[in-house]
This record gives structure tokens, C-alpha cells and sequence, in this order.
């Protein structure tokens, strides 16, 4: 059972159950500005902030780059290596977007992370009014801090 | 090579009792021709059929049986059959009433035209 803990109660089950049967070895659920939700499988709260910061900026750029191309912004990525790879994906909780980050080995293959993750994003889709967010419009460094130290408990 | 994929496909789905044949890729559980028929969820068949297939060959090779080729999901109204070879494996979704032998020599044989 990988280790995994959310600061947004409602993420628990959906995201539980999506690291179980899509065999990731890591999953991480945040808001596009980078604010952590949920995470399984981080064994500190510097992976959890790497990873987030990263996510964040990757969707930006893929947003963007889809809407040079295409005119829409792309809503999923996949980046397959040897060993492992990684998947992003967007879906909506309680009207807000959210992003969820996996990354996956030679357990579990794109189409089951694809598969999962879809039964995810109908779960959390179907949480509409559920998904209580902190109304407070506070600024990214203040929303991490908060989330990771819902996450890991605070830095001495 | 698609239209050796597509040949393939084909090929299969002229059996009486394939409902949906799919090459479908076994490191990424994606479809790269055919379908599952029917209405089917094509990209959930395949990743599971994808991941059925893995998980029978670890375990057979495991306990030391050596190589899989074929691996069949018997279910209540159909069959689930699927060949490998390398990366790519060919799945076939079928009705109950198939000359599963049949079937199955023709989806080794197609294998090699891979």
C-alpha cells in the first residue's frame, strides 16, 4: 500500500482508489496554480513542492502550445520512458479545475492510467458542492505552505 | 505497416463469432487498429486486455512455464483471446458459439505477419 495522505477530504477515496487500480507508483492532485491537494507515494514535502511547481508549469505550457496549434488548450499529457513514465490530466472538482500528476513503471501501462483516470474525474466530478475550497484569496506561496503542511506537518 | 495492421484486423473479423478485433500496443495499453465491436469501449478493452496479457505472462513465466502465446478470458457471453508477439498483441472479443481453435491458430498465425 503506497503512503499517501490529501488535505482535502473528499479527494481521499477518488484518489485512493485511482492509485490502487492504476498501479502508479506516484499520484499528486493539485490546482493548476500549483496548490497541492493530495499525493501518494512523495516521501517529502520538497518532492511533493518540486512536483507541484513543475506540474503547474508544464500545464501552463501545454495549455498554451495547444492553443498556438489548435486553438484549444491541451487537457492531458503523456510522457513514456524506458522505465517509467508520466501522465498528466485535467478534470474539474466542484467547478474548479484540478490536475492530477502519475507517474507509473512497467506496473501499469498509459491505457490503465488513462482508464483510472477517467473513473477518477467522474468521481470527483460528481462531488459538485462537496468540494470545499479555501474561499481565501491567498497567494501561491501561502496556499503551498499550507497544503504541504496539511500534507507533512510543519517545517521546523 | 498500418495497412499490415489493418490486413490483420481484417482477416479476423471475417470469423463467424468475433464481435471486435484490436493490435493493441503491451507496454502502453493503447489501441493501434481495429476495435472492440459493438459499441464497445475500445481504449478500456484494450488497456485490460493489454494488462491481462502482462500479468498472465509474468505469472507464467514465473512458474517456469516459458513463453506466452495465447491467453483466453472465458466469460459468461463471450470470450476475450489474445496473441503477442514482441510489444504488439492482437485481441480478439468474441461471442460464446466460435471454433475457439480455429480462431486461435489463425490469431498465432497472424502474429507473425506482425
Amino acid at each position: 500500500m503506497i503512503a499517501g495522505a490529501v488535505s482535502a477530504p473528499w479527494l481521499d477515496a477518488p484518489l485512493r482508489r485511482f492509485v490502487q487500480d492504476s498501479r502508479v507508483h506516484r499520484a499528486i492532485v493539485l490546482h493548476p496554480d500549483g496548490k497541492v491537494l493530495g499525493q501518494f507515494g512523495f516521501a517529502s514535502s520538497v518532492e511533493v513542492m518540486t512536483a507541484c511547481a513543475l506540474a503547474a508549469a508544464i500545464n501552463a505550457s501545454g495549455r498554451e502550445l495547444g492553443r498556438q496549434l489548435g486553438g484549444r488548450p491541451f487537457l492531458g499529457l503523456h510522457q513514456g520512458g524506458r522505465k517509467q513514465g508520466v501522465f498528466m490530466g485535467s478534470c474539474a472538482a466542484g467547478g474548479k479545475e484540478c490536475l492530477l500528476l502519475a507517474a507509473f513503471d512497467r506496473d501499469s501501462t498509459l491505457g490503465l492510467v488513462r482508464l483510472y483516470f477517467a473513473e477518477f474525474r467522474d468521481a470527483v466530478g460528481d462531488l459538485e458542492g462537496r468540494t470545499e475550497i479555501d474561499p481565501m484569496g491567498r497567494d501561491l506561496d501561502t496556499d503551498l505552505n499550507s497544503s504541504l503542511d496539511a500534507l507533512f506537518g510543519p517545517l521546523n | 505497416m498500418i495497412e499490415a495492421f489493418d490486413m490483420v484486423v481484417t482477416r479476423l473479423q471475417r470469423h463467424a463469432g468475433v464481435m471486435g478485433v484490436m493490435l493493441v500496443g503491451l507496454e502502453d495499453g493503447m489501441v493501434i487498429a481495429g476495435d472492440a465491436g459493438g459499441g464497445r469501449h475500445s481504449d478500456t478493452a484494450a488497456a485490460l486486455a493489454a494488462s491481462l496479457f502482462r500479468r498472465t505472462k509474468a505469472a507464467a513465466s514465473d512458474a517456469g512455464l516459458g513463453e506466452t502465446g495465447f491467453v483466453r478470458l472465458e466469460a459468461e457471453r463471450g470470450h476475450l483471446c489474445a496473441a503477442a508477439k514482441g510489444d504488439i498483441a492482437i485481441v480478439a472479443v468474441t461471442g460464446s458459439a466460435i471454433n475457439l481453435g480455429k480462431l486461435r491458430l489463425d490469431m498465432l498465425g497472424a502474429t507473425e505477419l506482425l
